[in-house]
Formats: C-alpha cells, structure tokens, sequence
C-alpha cells in the first residue's frame, strides 16, 4: 500500500499542495483530478522523488521512501511529453532501465512492446523520431515498465492525443492494470478519463484534497458546489434546505418551484441543488415535484439526444436539458416557447459551497 | 512564406533583397580575395596585366624557418587551448544549462562577459597581471590568456545546444534508475555532442587566429599571428599572403565543417 | 507549461543533508568551479590590477604600491577636455570611429540581416558561412587584405587602371580608411544580433497584420523594428565596446598617424613603456566596456536563442 501523510510542497509564499493524505492499495487505478494549477502534477512528482516535500512523509509498504532518491525508488513516471530519449531507438529506450537495474537483456523489449500494442518487429529499431504520437505514448509506457516498478504514475500522458486515440488508450491502461495487477497512479484533468479508468478518485483543487472515493461516489454524491460542476455537466440552484430528519432535508427555494424531500449526504450550510443535465427533461406542463418555468433559446441536436438549452423565466439564469430525441420530438416544443424544466427529486443532490 | 502567386515586382523585389545580401558577402569576402590574389603573384607589386600566377611565396613559406617556428608555437598553444576551453567551457554549460544553484545569473554574468571585451583591453590586462604576479610570458601564459576569453565562446555554443534538450529527458533517465555517471554518459553527453564538437572547432580556429591575446603574452615566442604582424608593419615581402592565406584556407574548411556538424538533420 | 514546468525544470543543487565540501566535487560545482576560478584569476584580477595600476607613479607598476597618484589621470583628462595634444586628438579620433563605425554598420546589416531572416531560401546556409568566416580569421589578416586592397599598385589600383583611371587621391591613411576596416570587421557583430532578432518573428505575426489592413510602412514601423530592438541594441552596444578596441585598423589603415585610444594606449605600453599611463586610459575603456557588457548579457536571452537557432 502506498500512503502519504501530510505532504506539503511550499513555494516560497506560494503553497501547491496543502497536507494531504493519500492512501492506495496494492494493484489499484487511482487518479488524482483537478483543474490546471491544482497542484496535482506537483503531487504526483514528489511520490516519484523528482520534487523534494516541503513537509509530509511517504511510504511503501511500510517502508519510508520520503528521502529515496528517483532511481532508487520503486516508481516509474510516465513523463506528459513523454521524454524518450530522442537519440536512441525504441529499444534501447527500453533497455535503458532494464540495464540501469543491473539486469540482463532478454526479450523484455519484444514482450514488452506486445504488451503495449506495438509489432516488435516494425517498432522495436526505429529511431523514436519516427514514431507518431500514439506510438511514442506506448513506448513511454513500455520502458516505464520495464524498470519494473512496484507502482505506475503516469502525469496526463494522453492529453496531445487526439480524442478517439485517448478513447482507445484509456481502455488500454485500465486492461493493462489489471492485467499486470500494478499499482496505477494517474493524473489528469480529464473528467472523463478519470470515470473511465479508476478504481479510486482523488480530487484536488488549489492543493487541497477535498474528495476521495470510488468515481461513481463522487459522481453521485459530490461534496460541493465545485465538485458537482466538476464532474459533468449539472445544473446548479440556489436552495433554501431545512433538515427535517438526519440524511433527509426539505428543499424550496426562488429559483425554482416546488418543494421536496431530498436525502444528503453531506453536512454544512446545503445552499445549493444540483442536477444533472442529461436528469432534465423540458415539457410543456410541470409534472413532476420540482421544476423551473424557462423561456427555450436553443435545441440542438446531438444524434440520439437533444440539448435544450433555456434561460428562467424569474431570474434569467441559463439551464441545459439533454433529453432523449424521440421522447421530444412528442412534446412539439420549439424555440422561444415557454416550458418547464423539471426533475425527479431523488436525481437532484443538495451541496453546500 | 505564404503561398502568393509570383507577380513580376514581386520577383523583383526579392531579387533586389538577393542582389543586396550578395553585394554584402562580396564586401565581406574582399579582403579575403585580395590576400589570396596578392599570395599567388610573382613579383614584388602586382597588377592585373602583369599579373603571373605563381605558388612561389606557398614555398617560401612552407620551407621558412622562422615561420616553422611560429607554427610550431602557435600549435603548441592552440591543442591545449582546444581541449581546455572545451573541457572547461562545456562543463559550464552544463552547469548553467541543467542545474540550479546559487548565484546563477551573475555567474552566467561573470562567465561570458569576457566575449564582449575588447581583446585589447584583455591583452594588457593579462599581460600586465602576468608580470606581477610571477606569470611571466610564453607559451603556458599564452595558453592562459586565450583560455579567458575561448572558455566563455564554447560555453555559449555549448549552453545554446543544451537548452534545446527536453529537462524531461534527464529527469526520466534518473526516474528509470540512472545514476549521475551513467545520466552524463548515456543522455546528457550524447545530447550535446554537436555542440560540443562544433564549440571545440570554433575554439581552435579561433585560437589560431588570436592576435591580441598572443601578442602581449608570448612574449619573445612568435606565433604565426604575431609573425605576420610584425612583418606587416615592418617589411613586407609577399610571403606575408602566402601565410595568411593558407591560414585562412584551414579556418575555412573548418569552421565549413562545424557549420555541417552543427546544422546536420538528425540521423537516426 | 504547467504550473510544475514552469517552477521546476531543473535539478536543485546538493540537499542540504550533504556535507558542504562534499558537494563541491560534484555536479554542479565541479562543472562550473574551472571556468570561474580561471576567471577570476585571470578576468577579474587583471581587470581590477588595471584600476590599480593606474594610480602608481612613474613607470614601473606593482601590486602594493608605496606611493600613487592621480597624474595620468589629470593628464588625459586634462588632454581631452582641452581637446588639444595627444588626448585630444585620441578623444575626437576615437569618438568620430566608433560613433561612425556603429551608425555605418547599422546602417548596412539592417536590411541584410532582414533579408537573410525572412526572404532569402535558398544559398541561406552559404549566405550565413560567407558572413561568419571573416570572424574566424585574425584581426591582422583581414586588415591586411584591405591594405592589399586599397595601397598604390595594390588590387583595387590595378582593376581601374584596367579601365584607365589613374590619378585618384591616396585611399590609405585617411581617418575613413581606419572606418572602413572597423566596419569591415565589426560589422558580423551587429548583423547576427539583428538576424537573430528578425528570426523570431513569426511569419504569422507579419499576416494576421497584413490581415488586419497593415500596409508595408505600417507593417515596418510598427511591427518588424520594435521587434527587432533587442537586437539592434545589442548589436550597437557590441560594435561600439569593439570598435573602441580598435588598434590594428588604426595602425595599419590609418599609417600609424593617426591615434585612436586603443592604437595610444598600446602606444603606451609598447613604446613608451609607460605602464600606468596605459593602465589610466584602459580604465575608461573597462567601464564603458562592463557597463555596456552586462546591460548586453541581460538583453540576451538564451532560451530564445536556443528555440530560433535551427531556422
């Protein structure tokens, strides 16, 4: 198991990351998810040893690694621009840990590069200025592994691919994860990715961690306001709650009409009700226990579903349905037509700030 | 450049920007040509009608002996200064380039000042320094002194080169287990091989060609610069081309080839 | 670059867990010890022994002296400001040179170092080696073939004669003859400086203002010169420290006859053999040369260079 303590990275007055506790068990996928800035990527090198903690311990199994240096630690960082060494092939990129760890040559650059979807044969005695950028991104991951490591981290190693190629390659790592039963530590900013991919979720915004738990978790039950936005698409109220029993809370507000019973989650000031887009529907009578009145500015079509996008009638703020197509096409509902946007009361979540 | 049909004007314009440039190079080549001219005349002053070609004064020079000896110090001084200055000049690129340190501005500061000094003000400067302090004058004190101002040329060839490598590079060899002997051998060193090569072919033209520094340090040795100095200004006998000449023939081819070496396409 | 690239990027130098002394064989400091103990033995010693050779008597100079004073001084000085003498011929000489050695250079690399930037493609690489070699060849050399070039009987004498003019005013030993050596041999150092600077600029920067209505004065004026500033600084800054530095050309072009500081100051040593003279005059030539030096080294970015060099 991995697990940091209070690590904290300090800047001068500047602070990037803020005592934060890590925990990750042997063989899991977890990802550490942030906006830019966050601190994430300051995180993840310090756990390599390319960043010296300000303050915070780290340990393996035990073991304490905060003072190992990087080639002696049991990590290996798949680098964001990759960094192949540009004046080798692809197999002597490869070799290149297998003999700094004292260790003979035997095929591993031929399994290797099976492993990670590439033809030995072609790949393995190129130059890697040759290689475009899929390639390169699976040969960073091949000589990573082949120093063997105890524990993966890999810096947002997709974000230059284009999006059918991060598709495929975040398939590709979550099979490879399990397969070689390797602790995975991966950061991104990609929301996406992050579902896609990880066993756990580590979410951090200005150094601090404010989430932990399995993806769907967070996704359901976001603990804030910034998390909710975070995590996809949501449309977010300003609510009055009021608790009426611990885990439940009565909901109203001005933003919208109705009134229900919410179960939470989490406690604080719950001055806010999210909801999911694609949890909307838009239709000419309010049918459902809470809903907004909304002008409709703008359908569009996206293939098997539409995105209604409206403005409240009360106070002008901008809300997105994505309802099912056929399901809309029957409400003949068009743009500049009054409506109501409107949701079961168990999809919503209530937040605090 | 955009993909605009070319018009007449437009291809006239651009010829004039040629012409322009072409006119420059000849400028610059002129006093070259003429050294080259002048080497290969019969005579004691030439002009075109009467002009005979000849390899006399390439002969005289080679079987001169004074010259022998001028060559002979003028190598003695420029080997070492190759291999010092690249040696020490890399390494402070290195430094600059890969590392963090304290005072590493004024450092960068102090380490290619002298570049920008005029050589004579460094030619007395040293000379008058090797005099009090015991340095005395010769081929070690000569050596020295071009060093001073050698050094800092390479480095900034060298730190040019250096900075075009990704630190992500050398970061990811130690995260994959490399030590700092193997790092320097295997990635950085291999890295900057152009530019060290061509800084250290830059370093030995340009200490061949020294005057300034030479001159006020070598005191009773002559160098092939000094040598021709002195008979520019007192004496002249058409040998005086001959020499520069073949001098300037080496300096060509040489810095041609650091020129290939430095701007070659990467081969696999 | 994120936020860690921007404030990382380089290895830190030895923990503070290292023994001091320890970490001085090893990298950084072993890399970098060499080249700042040669300096400042032989940099920075003898340029500070120049400042204190100037203030000692008579004409012999050591490192302690007994007694000093500011004679030499009193007498330059006193020479430039009365503009008579020697001084004061050194000091219009020296100026008219180096003032006119800038503004002439500047004048011819402006346009060919754009030209080489942004318009020529092909030949560029021969263009480039043409214009650098002369750097590699020594100082003497070169004036030396201009002296073939320009004396009676010499290259230039005998292509017009071919065409029959004889009779012209001597070309050698004039004051302009010492400016067209300085600025044959300085003028590399102003042109790669401002080709450097043109390099940067982005063929799409010039088109999204041609897009925008520019024409080619507006394109001139606003766009391509405030551009290429650093380099024109840097290049004027250049050429004018060198060009104070001058003793070759004046020698050899201008006869011997006419001084300039640098051709008096070696004068000084040479001949007269007066070392605290020579050392007072350098002295004004080491300020403007440090202070023109370091505001060059901070104008200079390296970085940049490094990313525009393989145009």
């Amino acid at each position: 198991m991995l697990q940091a303590t209070n690590l904290r990275k300090e800047y001068g007055s500047l602070v990037a990351v803020d005592d934060v506790d890590l925990e990750i068990e042997t063989g899991e996928f977890a990802t550490i998810v942030g906006p830019s800035g966050s601190g994430k990527s300051t995180l993840l090198h310090m756990l390599a040893g390319h960043l010296e903690p300000t303050g915070g311990r780290i340990t393996l199994d035990g073991t304490d690694i905060t003072d190992t240096k990087p080639q002696e630690r049991p990590t290996s960082l798949v680098f964001q621009s990759w960094a192949l060494f540009p004046h080798m092939t692809v197999r002597e990129n490869i070799e290149f840990p297998i003999r700094t760890t004292g260790r003979s040559v035997d095929g591993q650059v031929e399994e290797l590069l099976e492993q990670v979807q590439l033809d030995p044969e072609i790949q393995a005695d190129k130059n890697v200025s040759e290689l475009s950028g899929g390639q390169r991104q699976r040969v960073a991951l091949a000589r990573s592994l082949a120093y063997d490591p105890d524990i993966l981290l890999l810096d947002e190693p997709l974000a230059s691919l284009d999006y059918v190629l991060q598709k495929q390659l975040q398939r590709e790592l979550a099979d490879l994860n399990v397969e070689l039963d390797m602790t995975f530590v991966y950061v991104t900013h990609s929301l996406e990715a992050a579902l896609v991919m990880s066993d756990k979720l580590f979410v951090i915004d200005e150094g601090d961690l404010i989430q932990t738990g399995p993806p769907e978790e967070i996704y359901r039950e976001p603990n804030n306001k910034f998390i909710a936005e975070f995590m996809g698409d949501a449309n977010v109220f300003g609510a009055d709650a009021v608790e009426s029993e611990p885990g439940t809370a009565t909901v109203t507000s001005d933003e919208f009409d109705g009134t229900a019973t919410v179960s939470t989650h989490v406690e604080g000031d719950l001055a806010y009700l999210v909801v999911r887009h694609d949890d909307c529907v838009v239709e000419p009578e309010l049918h459902r226990p809470l809903g907004a009145e909304v002008h409709v500015d703008n359908i569009l079509v996206r293939g098997n579903t539409v995105l209604v996008e409206c403005s409240s009638v009360s106070t002008d703020d901008d809300y997105v349905a994505e309802v099912d197509y056929d399901r809309f096409e029957t409400t003949d509902i068009d743009v500049g037509d009054t409506a109501f946007l409107q949701w079961e009361a168990e999809k919503s979540i209530l937040v605090p700030e | 450049m955009s993909v605009e049909s070319r018009s007449l004007t437009e291809r006239l314009g651009t010829g004039a920007w040629y012409g322009y440039v072409a006119l420059v190079a000849l400028f610059f080549l002129m006093p070259l040509f003429s050294l080259v001219i002048a080497s290969f005349y019969d005579g004691r002053f030439f002009s075109i009608v009467d002009y005979e070609f000849s390899l006399d004064w390439y002969r005289a020079a080679l079987a001169s002996g004074s010259i022998r000896s001028a060559f002979m110090n003028t190598v003695r001084i420029s080997v070492p200064v190759t291999i010092l200055s690249t040696i020490i000049g890399t390494g402070g690129a290195i430094a600059y380039t890969r590392y963090e340190f304290p005072w590493q501005e004024q450092f960068k500061l102090l380490a290619l000042l002298p570049i920008f000094f005029p050589l004579i003000l460094l030619g007395l400067g040293m000379s008058m320094w090797a005099n009090v302090i015991g340095l005395g004058y010769g081929v070690v004190p000569s050596i020295i002194g071009e060093l001073v101002w050698i050094s800092p040329i390479v480095m900034f060839v060298v730190s040019i080169t250096a900075l075009g490598i990704d630190p992500n590079v050398e970061e990811a060899a130690r995260d994959l287990g490399a030590d700092t002997i193997t790092l320097y051998r295997e990635i950085t060193l291999p890295l900057i091989k152009d530019g060290v090569v061509s800084g250290a072919i830059f370093a030995f033209v340009l200490s061949w060609n020294n005057y300034y520094i030479v001159s006020y340090l070598s005191g009773a040795q002559s160098t092939i610069t000094t040598w021709i100095h002195g008979r520019m200004t007192q004496g002249f006998t058409p040998v005086v081309p001959a020499v520069a000449s073949l001098i300037f023939y080496v300096s060509l081819l040489l810095v041609v080839a650091a020129f290939v070496v430095e701007f070659r396409e990467e081969s696999g | 670059m994120s936020t860690i690239d921007a404030l990382r990027g380089r290895v830190g130098a030895a923990t503070e867990s290292d023994n001091p002394f320890m970490a001085l064989v090893r990298p950084p400091y072993v890399l970098l010890l060499p080249l700042a103990v040669l300096l400042l033995v032989m940099f920075v010693g003898p340029m500070l022994a120049i400042v204190v050779f100037s203030v000692q008597t008579g004409n012999a100079i050591s490192l302690s002296p007994s007694m000093w004073t500011f004679d030499h001084y009193a007498e330059i000085i006193g020479g430039m400001a009365s503009g008579e003498g020697v001084y004061g011929d050194v000091l219009v000489n020296t100026t008219a040179v180096s003032a006119v050695t800038t503004v002439a250079t500047l004048v011819f690399s402006y346009p060919a170092a754009y030209a080489l930037a942004r318009k020529i493609e092909r030949y560029k690489t021969v263009f480039l080696l043409v214009l650098i070699i002369p750097l590699f060849t020594s100082v003497n050399i070169r004036v030396f073939g201009w002296a073939l070039f320009l004396v009676k009987n010499g290259v230039l004498d005998s292509v017009v004669g071919l065409f029959g003019v004889s009779n012209y005013p001597t070309m050698m030993y004039q004051r302009w003859t010492i400016i067209l050596g300085t600025t044959y041999v300085y003028m590399p150092f102003m042109l790669f400086p401002i080709y450097l600077s043109m390099l940067s600029i982005e063929d799409e920067t010039l088109a999204a203002a041609r897009d925008l209505g520019a024409n080619r004065w507006t394109l001139f004026r606003r766009i391509i010169l405030p551009l290429s500033k650093p380099g024109v600084i840097i290049g004027s800054l250049f050429v004018f420290i060198l060009s104070l530095g001058a003793d070759v050309e004046a020698q050899i072009l201008g006869g011997g006859s006419i001084f300039t500081m640098a051709s008096n100051i070696n004068y000084s040593f040479g001949y007269s053999q007066n070392w605290p003279l020579g050392s007072a005059q350098a002295v004004g030539l080491l300020i403007i040369t440090v202070i023109c030096g370091v505001i060059i080294l901070r104008t200079i970015n390296l970085k940049e260079i490094a990313s525009r060099g393989d145009a």
